[in-house]
């Protein structure tokens, strides 16, 4: 995952480490930030930081901690918690494929649990997931969400239909 | 000037005016300006020699049979209407153009009844089925409205719709069906004014620009006087609560003008949506930060009914304005602007875009962003539009300073979502002025939030975990907290937006309590002599939009003209 951080001034901030703590406080990852901000910020500096999930699935509360002494300026510590979803491995491909008005629909988001993959232009998608029940969700603007059980054990396929739904537009909706 | 000191100045003439009419002595002739109106003979100079003596302390500057107050989608058909019954008009407009927010309307004009156009496309319709849908029992807006005033209303609208063709009006021939009370496909949409320059919202299909300059042009080639920029100040009557209305006291500039009306004064100012004092009378929540759609070029400012209830006028039917149902309250689709509205976008070659400063980032799938309120907390599925969300945006969230309305509320999303709606998230399409602002986390963002109605830095802490709570809600496919569809994006790509998406107020629902002939009464039930009403100031009827403005400005004008002097 990554991990970024901001100073108040947007002083650079290229070799501060930054480290991720457990609900213990334990330091479980630790990365050091990189030199050139992240695309499109002000001066957000950001590592990779690499962790090792824990065995069992379901989320994990964690925290992002900066020192802010081994950098240029000096700065004062920062961090912020936040949460992580622990999932099993994925073991299988579930190929979906999705129709809408009886033609494939391509670049729509096909959603199992937390697990997720875009279909390509045949309207096909691959995911890969873990064994389990999910509830198959087939989300793109435009079209009705739709939701399907599904029950994967091994690989294999289901196909999915949709409808487009149309725009929020001065048909639907009274507009002056 | 700000709408106080405007307010200020009008109670100030009324006062004026009222002493005068004690005293006949006291009239300071220095002050007044006398004009010569130069115009093709349908309005008279200086002095009324015949005037009689409750009105010789009044120095009238101008003369008309008929004054319209408006010159917008109920004002110009009254004009006409005048004219043709043979009566001199002047019609008066606060704003440099005409046309009001019908210039920005989409131009989609419900009127039934079975005209040509629907005998065109062999749609069955009639007055009475037009009656018996807007006086339906199980629809909010038309449950409550005044079924004298609907009856005339089912009855004029092939009138009207033959009087809009014959004064140059074009529609395109479609059929569309309301998405109201109407059974019955009675949408067509008029077709947009052919000189770009003269459409104020251009490239959006504000239609409704070919219907308010076709009038316009057929209103001045039949003689009606059309002066703007001048704004009426206070109405005329013989004595503040008792006998005939005489005329309208004018500002234009530094001009003060006094402008007789001897048949009748027609009240179609639009309404009152941009008044906060007067649309807390319904709803004490809509206090300041809800603004009013299609500003900055036309202002519902409760002018008419103001001044109408200066001398005695009653509104009527106001359980009209809360019903919650139709558009007197809206979503604002447009967000990032102050002025974002459904579908109403200044784009940059507008005229009024220098105002607008913004075209508004329009959402195509509330999946892409989240809505909290100026605390930082999500308050309601952002997927809804119906008036659980607007309840819920305008509920007390915490304010010990401002127990009343909602505050401002903000749209956040990350770049991620930015790319999914493909929208480019610089100026012009944003207003960084006050209503849009980025950074590269979240907090920093609750910081950057600098708004008018912004009474206290949003916490950053309590947007953060906003939108880690919700992204929370993501992984598990379940909003626990507001039930969102499956929400499926979390918001942690930076740099991260906050973007105004304050509900914006639109359709006034309520006005002054008429007859059928358009007549404005008093709290009493009686005529004010010589005064009218129509359009959105008009009370009792509130089918949204076009139609019934336009049939009822054309009745006022009509029943205007035949009054007796």
């Amino acid at each position: 995952m990554k991990a970024g951080v901001k100073s108040s001034d947007g002083m650079p901030l290229g070799g501060g480490r930054v480290e991720l703590r457990d609900g213990t406080g334990a330091v479980v990852a630790s990365a050091l930030l990189g030199d050139v901000p992240w695309p499109g910020s002000e001066a957000l500096y950001w590592a990779e930081v690499a962790l090792q999930a824990p065995a069992a699935p379901g989320p994990l509360a964690l925290s992002a901690h900066f020192g802010g002494e081994d950098v240029q300026e000096p700065h004062e510590p920062a961090s912020s918690a936040f949460n992580v979803n622990v999932v099993a491995p994925a073991e299988h491909t579930l190929t979906v494929t999705v129709v809408a008005g009886g033609a494939p629909l391509a670049d729509a988001v096909v959603r199992l649990g937390p697990y997720r993959a875009p279909t390509d232009a045949s309207g096909t998608a691959k995911v890969r997931l873990a064994k389990g029940r999910y509830e198959l969700v087939v989300w793109k603007t435009g079209y009705a969400m739709t939701a399907t059980p599904v029950a994967v054990e091994a690989d294999t396929s289901v196909a999915v239909a949709t409808q487009p739904v149309p725009e929020e537009n001065p048909d639907a909706v009274w507009t002056a | 000037m700000d709408k106080h000191a405007q307010q200020r100045r009008a109670a100030e003439s009324s006062a004026h005016i009222e002493s005068r009419h004690v005293d006949s002595r006291h009239v300071d002739l220095g002050r007044r300006s006398f004009l010569t109106t130069g115009a093709a003979g349908a309005v008279a100079a200086g002095l009324g020699a015949t005037e009689s003596a409750a009105q010789g302390a009044m120095r009238w500057d101008m003369t008309a049979d008929v004054v319209v107050i408006g010159a917008g989608v109920a004002g110009l058909p009254a004009a006409i209407a005048a004219r043709d019954a043979g009566a001199s008009v002047i019609v008066i407009d606060e704003n440099f153009d005409i046309g009001g927010r019908g210039m920005l309307s989409g131009g989609r004009v419900q009127l039934g009844g079975g005209h040509a156009l629907q005998q065109k496309f062999n749609i069955k319709d009639d007055a009475d089925k037009v009656f018996a849908d807007w006086v339906r029992h199980d629809h909010g807006e038309s449950r409550l409205s005044d079924r004298d005033l609907v009856r005339v209303f089912a009855d004029e609208n092939v009138t009207t719709f033959n009087f809009l063709i014959e004064n140059g009006v074009e529609f395109i021939e479609k059929p569309i069906t309301p998405p109201d009370a109407s059974t019955v496909d009675r949408i067509f949409v008029t077709k947009e004014w052919h000189i770009p320059s003269e459409v104020v919202a251009p490239h959006r299909n504000r239609n409704g620009s070919g219907l308010v300059r076709r009038l316009a042009e057929s209103a001045r080639k039949k003689g009606a006087q059309i002066l703007l920029k001048h704004k009426m100040t206070s109405i005329v009557r013989e004595s503040y609560n008792r006998g005939r209305v005489l005329g309208i006291v004018v500002q234009a500039g530094d001009r003060t003008i006094n402008m007789r009306a001897t048949r009748g004064v027609i009240v179609a100012t639009g309404g009152h949506t941009g008044n906060v004092n007067f649309r807390r009378m319904f709803d004490p929540r809509l206090t300041e930060e809800y603004q009013q759609a299609c500003m900055p070029y036309a202002d519902q400012n409760a002018s008419g009914e103001i001044a109408a209830m200066d001398i005695g006028a009653s509104l009527w039917a106001t359980g009209m304005q809360t019903i919650e149902a139709g558009a007197a309250i809206t979503k604002t689709r447009h967000i990032g602007c102050r002025w974002g509205y459904a579908t109403l976008v200044y784009e940059t070659d507008s005229i009024m875009f220098p105002q607008a400063k913004a075209t508004g980032l329009t959402v195509k799938d509330w999946q892409n962003l989240i809505m909290v309120n100026q605390y930082g907390k999500r308050f309601w599925n952002e997927a809804d539009g119906s008036f659980k969300f607007f309840n819920a945006a305008m509920a007390w969230h915490g304010d010990k300073t401002k127990l009343n309305g909602g505050g401002p509320i903000w749209a956040i999303f990350d770049s991620e979502a930015a790319a999914r709606e493909k929208w480019n998230t610089k100026p012009p399409n944003v207003d960084p002025d006050g209503w849009f602002f980025q950074a590269d986390t979240l907090a920093e963002l609750a910081g950057r939030i600098k708004n008018p109605y912004q009474k206290q830095p949003m916490p950053g802490a309590a947007l953060a975990e906003s939108v880690a709570r919700y992204n929370s809600f993501v992984t598990d496919g379940a909003d626990k907290d507001f039930k969102k569809p499956t929400p499926m994006h979390k918001i942690e790509k930076p740099p991260f937006f906050a973007a105004w998406s304050t509900p914006i107020l639109h359709d006034t629902n309520t006005g002054l309590r008429t007859t059928t002939d358009c007549q404005v009464l008093d709290t009493r039930g009686e005529v004010i002599a010589g005064l009218y009403s129509a359009g959105e100031t008009q009370g009792g009827f509130a089918q949204h939009g076009l139609g019934r403005c336009l049939v009822f400005g054309r009745l006022a004008g009509r029943h205007a003209a035949k009054n007796a002097a």
